[in-house]
């Protein structure tokens, strides 16, 4: 696919009309014509005027007038519809890279900005270069091509009266000059829009998961707040087209009496002025139509600036991607060593293949933080892995797409995905299991609860084609019986006994049924490392582990 | 929803009452438009039968300079007091629809499928109110006085010369009755973009959010995918209307030939002898030909904001018609409770059955069972999510059946739910507990700094700014914890303490969920026997099914308690 936001603005803007140049090559001989049939009006009319004041206008022909009534309506819609595919079809494919870029990088690359944000770019943004493509272009073309038509007519005749036009183009490039001004409004008014976007992010956040919080009031009230501000703006910024759009209404009647003034001092008639009105009028539309240009064009052209932005933080790799990439990563003794900066230090972590290692440490040690770290420096060496979050996301979409992501799945691939939605207790979801794969499971997933959540997830990693799969807390929302059953049955199926499991825990059951632990500490580094039954003979480990399980009174 | 029931609801969007300062002064700038119009075609024409007169010209000249400086200043003022309207109106309706919205209980279509989704509230509460605003920024609202101004010109000019002045007023009232017609049909196609619209922005929050996930599992382009299946029907959706909508305004765009067209056909038979006269009709015809093709362009844009209001009067509606009553939550008080359930099944899929229990003030109730065994249905169901099971919950003397929705609301109001996920802010701390209602927070604070000495330990003040990404679970718990103690409540739900915990932060929640205990009917539903140990009683869930109950001493006995017993160790 043809990468667009690499290119700057105009380079940008040149590239599309290129790609589309047949319909804007028809675009613009549509627009021709159609300014040559208005540009009949005016003389026609001029011509009626004088019969009645001599023969009266019995002899003049309606039909003239008809046939061009059609070919503005012919002309005029095609020409519109030439402009607005390009942009349109353009408008998806700016859409379109975004988003395969966004899928393609590591997510560190744009950590800092929030969902909001890149939704606005992904919607709003690439709404208005769209809007800069289609209308902005548009009026351009058809200014240019009524003043190569126009202009060379008004010559023939009566060229002495382009003076008068003066009012009215002033009050015209007055009434761009305001828009133009207005753009800042524009922009902050974007930004307050984010905000209040975002504070209804929030309230749905609070809303769907903290029950029966009756504080809605001060949750309005925060809103209004925001939204009062934004709409503020919104105000702020009509009053400059308050003042300046009539201007242009007072600006015709200006040229009127000039022009008349103009016609009287030559000696000319009635029918020139009535001449020189129909081509007032005819200038009207596109030079009206300049304003709005420039403020399409501004608004473009910042949200070009907008999507770049985010396109330049999403190609060049982050500090945190440049560490990891200077990580070494070496194999021996039938398994993985990778060394990587953990809060300063360096530290070496082992895996062994085909084994489970499992992490421990006091929250805040840094496991899931240290567990990301690992999984993303595998990753980007090239390493066929699949990482399961402390709190996995699920797409508003059926279980069997939130397990497949978009694969092709054969027969094989479902029996196993059966399988081990009974293995995870997932069947009780719906009353058969194809129904279970066909259930949509709402937005993030809120149509289950936090564990099967985790669990479709869990699936979703085995089922991934990972050599490599490390899962953050995996068992927080399993009981310890359904816990032993899963990793004795991936240990003994062929299907997953192969694969390396990095997973993180605080149960002793899961460091007893595991191969390896890797005991963390925050400010020790790795405390200790080794075979789990080795370890946990040792004092420090168990010790841990008492701690962990505290106020037990059983004797 | 009936049309006239929409109807009313329109004056309930439009109307402001606080401002009719302004509306009046609106219809005072209308009525100085209709004079100016019915002054112009008699200046004009004066103006152009003086052009080749000494004296009279000048006169002329300068009455046509003041009627025009009249119009602009009306106009000027005109355009200030509708977008000063608007913009108060906004504020207004935004606040309506969210408040609503944020206090209504989550609808369900058909029990299950959530009718207002994120990315729809957002559509609903951004998009649809843009839509008005559009008016103000396109200048539409121009056209009300444009019309009038028109209008006067026309009774004006049939007073000058009646036949072709009624032959104009026949053919631009049809004109418009036309274009008014066609954009009808075009509102329900601008309906469909804006349906689509919404669906686009619901799968680009979906996939945005889900970005992250994708990085870390391998897949088949998946946000692209879906991308590109929205994209393309959206593009689909607004190449239709495109046809329209370019169709529609060129239509109107052909008028002024056709009306000329029309005048030569009139004008024969209309005795017009004066070219003047024939020079003003010709002036009238195009002065109305922008606001006509005005009210192509300009009907659109309102027939968008008109959308845009239907969808949030829908929007509003179906919150309003649930007449839902809310209590308030000071002050609630209550003793006992007893549930009871009969059954309960999401559409014959898992089944709830015969759960009953009893709890008193001041007492720990653990629910205990395996992953599956109808945990987060019961959670669900004990704070009031769903009313479609059928069972009484007795609180003190009052039974509330769990079938009406009324009731059971009620019921919800007397329980707090310290969730797994509850939402943590990225506000104060304090904002977090007391969700803006600060009054007698320093009293609970001190209260609550000596029941859990962690929160000195911790370092985070109420003041400071809570960053829930850096957050462990625990620590979102226990700040969730702390709001429901905040608030009150009589009876607390606990789900499942997170079985991430360090020793210091399990401390914290244990003592939590003491500090609880003395003042409120304690319910944990847990995997994990640790946590609830300590426990006035236990029950103990399969299947749906209570399969024992009782306190640890008793249920010491039953196996498949031992089975949990045994994974202690």
């Amino acid at each position: 696919m043809t990468s667009r936001l690499h290119r700057k603005f105009g380079p940008w803007v040149i590239h599309h009309a290129f790609e589309f140049k047949w319909f804007y090559l028809g675009a613009f001989i549509c627009l021709y014509v159609l300014q040559v049939f208005q540009s009949e009006i005016p003389d026609r009319i001029r011509k009626l005027t004088e019969l009645l004041g001599t023969n009266g206008i019995e002899g003049a022909s309606v039909w003239i007038f008809v046939g061009l009534a059609v070919g503005i309506l012919l002309f005029r819609t095609s020409s519109r519809l030439l402009f607005f595919y390009p942009a349109r079809v353009q408008q998806k494919l700016l859409r379109m890279e975004l988003l395969e870029l966004l899928e393609k990088v590591p997510t560190t690359r744009y950590q800092g900005r929030s969902q909001g944000q890149i939704f606005q770019i992904l919607f709003d943004d690439i709404n208005n270069l769209r809007a800069f493509i289609g209308f902005g272009l548009l009026q351009v073309g058809n200014l240019f091509i009524a003043a190569w038509v126009l202009i060379p007519k008004l010559n023939e005749t009566d060229g002495y009266l382009w003076p008068a036009f003066i009012p009215l183009f002033a009050s015209v490039v007055l009434f761009t000059i305001t828009s133009l001004i207005n753009q800042r409004y524009f922009k902050k008014m974007m930004d307050k829009k984010g905000e209040v976007q975002q504070y209804i992010i929030e309230s749905y956040e609070a809303k769907q998961t903290i029950k029966n919080f009756h504080r809605e009031e001060s949750f309005v009230k925060g809103f209004v707040g925001a939204s009062s501000e934004e709409l503020a703006l919104f105000f702020k910024s009509s009053i400059g087209f308050a003042i300046t759009g009539p201007y242009v209404k007072l600006g015709l009647g200006v040229s009127l009496i000039w022009a008349a003034m103009l016609i009287r001092a030559r000696g000319g008639s009635t029918s020139d002025l009535v001449f020189f009105s129909g081509f007032l009028y005819l200038f009207l539309e596109p030079v009206m139509f300049m304003s709005w240009v420039a403020v399409v064009v501004s608004q473009g052209f910042a949200a070009w600036k907008r999507v770049k932005e985010l396109y330049a933080v999403l190609v060049i790799p982050s500090s945190d991607e440049n560490e990891l990439a200077d990580s070494q990563l070496t194999f021996r003794d039938q398994g993985v060593c990778f060394s990587l900066l953990f809060w300063g230090e360096k530290m070496d972590l082992f895996f062994k293949t085909g084994k489970w290692t499992v992490l421990i440490g006091e929250t805040g040690s840094g496991k899931s933080y240290l567990l990301s770290k690992l999984a993303t420096g595998l990753i980007l060496k090239g390493h066929n892995v699949s990482m399961v979050q402390q709190e996995p996301y699920l797409f508003n979409d059926t279980i069997h797409e939130n397990i497949f992501l978009g694969k092709t799945v054969d027969a094989s691939g479902l029996e196993r995905a059966r399988e081990l939605i009974k293995m995870f207790q997932l069947d009780s979801l719906a009353p058969t299991i194809d129904e279970v794969l066909s259930l949509e499971v709402g937005e993030n997933g809120k149509r289950l609860s936090g564990g099967q959540m985790k669990r479709v997830a869990l699936i979703r990693s085995l089922l991934s084609g990972a050599k490599i799969i490390v899962w953050d807390d995996p068992f927080s929302s399993v009981d310890i019986i359904l816990e032993r059953r899963i990793i004795q049955s991936m240990k003994n199926n062929p299907e997953w006994k192969d694969l390396t499991f990095i997973i993180s825990s605080h149960r002793l059951t899961t460091v007893k049924l595991s191969d390896e632990v890797i005991f963390i500490d925050k400010d020790a580094g790795i405390k200790a490392q080794g075979p789990s039954e080795k370890l946990l003979k040792e004092e420090n480990v168990s010790k841990f582990f008492k701690e962990q399980l505290v106020e037990l009174p059983l004797a | 929803m009936s049309q006239s029931s929409l109807k009313n609801n329109w004056w309930n969007y439009l109307w402001l009452k606080s401002e009719s300062f302004l509306v009046v002064f609106i219809l005072l700038n209308m009525m100085i438009s209709a004079v100016t119009g019915y002054l112009t075609p008699r200046l004009i024409t004066s103006f152009y039968d003086s052009l080749n007169k000494d004296q009279e010209f000048k006169h002329q000249l300068t009455l046509l300079v003041i009627l025009l400086a009249g119009e602009y200043l009306n106009r000027f003022c005109f355009s200030l007091s509708t977008n000063r309207y608007v913009q108060k109106l906004l504020v207004d309706i935004r606040k309506r629809s969210f408040a609503l919205w944020l206090k209504a209980p989550f609808k369900r279509k058909s029990g299950k499928h959530e009718e207002y989704p994120l990315g729809e509230v957002l559509a609903r509460l951004m998009n649809d109110t843009d839509a008005v605003r559009e008016v103000v920024s396109s200048g539409s609202f121009a056209i009300f006085i444009d019309i009038i101004f028109i209008l006067s010109c026309l009774i004006s000019f049939l007073q000058l010369n009646s036949t072709t002045g009624l032959a104009l007023f026949i053919a631009e009232v049809i004109a418009c009755l036309l274009l008014i017609k066609g954009s009808k049909a075009m509102s329900k196609i601008f309906m469909d973009v804006r349906r689509i619209t919404g669906m686009m922005a619901r799968v680009v929050t979906d996939i945005t959010s889900g970005l992250k996930e994708l990085f870390y599992s391998p897949n088949d382009r998946y946000a692209s995918k879906r991308g590109q299946k929205i994209f393309e029907e959206f593009l689909d959706k607004q190449l239709h209307a495109n046809i329209w909508d370019a169709g529609y305004y060129s239509a109107a765009e052909s008028l002024y030939p056709i009306l000329v067209a029309l005048v030569m056909i009139i004008v024969p038979y209309s005795q017009i002898i004066e070219v003047a006269i024939l020079a003003a009709l010709i002036d009238l015809i195009q002065k109305s030909i922008t606001p006509i093709k005005d009210v192509a362009s300009k009907i659109s844009v309102l027939a968008r904001a008109k959308t845009g209001i239907d969808r949030l009067h829908q929007f509003n509606d179906s919150f309003e018609q649930d007449n839902f009553e809310r209590v308030d939550f000071v002050d609630l008080e209550a003793q006992r409770m007893i549930f009871d359930l009969n059954v309960f099944q999401y559409d014959q899929g898992f089944k709830l059955e015969n759960i009953k229990f009893e709890i008193k003030r001041g007492e720990v109730l653990g629910i205990l069972g395996e992953s599956g065994c109808g945990k987060s249905t019961l959670l669900k169901l004990l704070s009031g999510q769903y009313h479609t099971f059928s069972g009484t919950i007795t609180i003190d003397d009052k039974v509330i059946h769990a079938q009406n929705e009324k009731e059971l609301r009620h019921f919800s109001s007397y329980v707090s739910l310290i969730a797994q996920d509850s939402h943590v802010f990225t506000e104060s701390l304090i904002f977090n507990i007391t969700l803006g209602a600060e009054s007698g927070f320093e009293e609970f604070w001190g209260l609550a700094e000596k029941s859990i000495p962690y929160l000195k330990r911790w370092g985070v003040g109420p003041q400071d700014k809570i960053l829930p990404k850096v957050l462990s679970m625990g620590q979102k718990q226990l700040i969730s914890g702390l709001r429901a103690l905040f608030l009150k409540k009589p009876i607390i739900l606990m789900d499942e303490i997170s079985s991430g915990l360090d020793s210091e932060l399990e401390a914290a929640l244990r003592d939590l969920i003491k500090f609880f205990q003395s003042r409120s009917m304690t319910i944990i539903v847990t995997h994990r026997l640790e946590t609830i140990l300590n426990s006035h009683q236990l029950l103990l869930l399969e299947k749906g099914h209570i399969i024992a109950s009782g306190s640890h001493q008793i249920m010491r006995a039953i196996p498949k308690y031992q089975e949990f017993l045994n994974h202690l160790h």
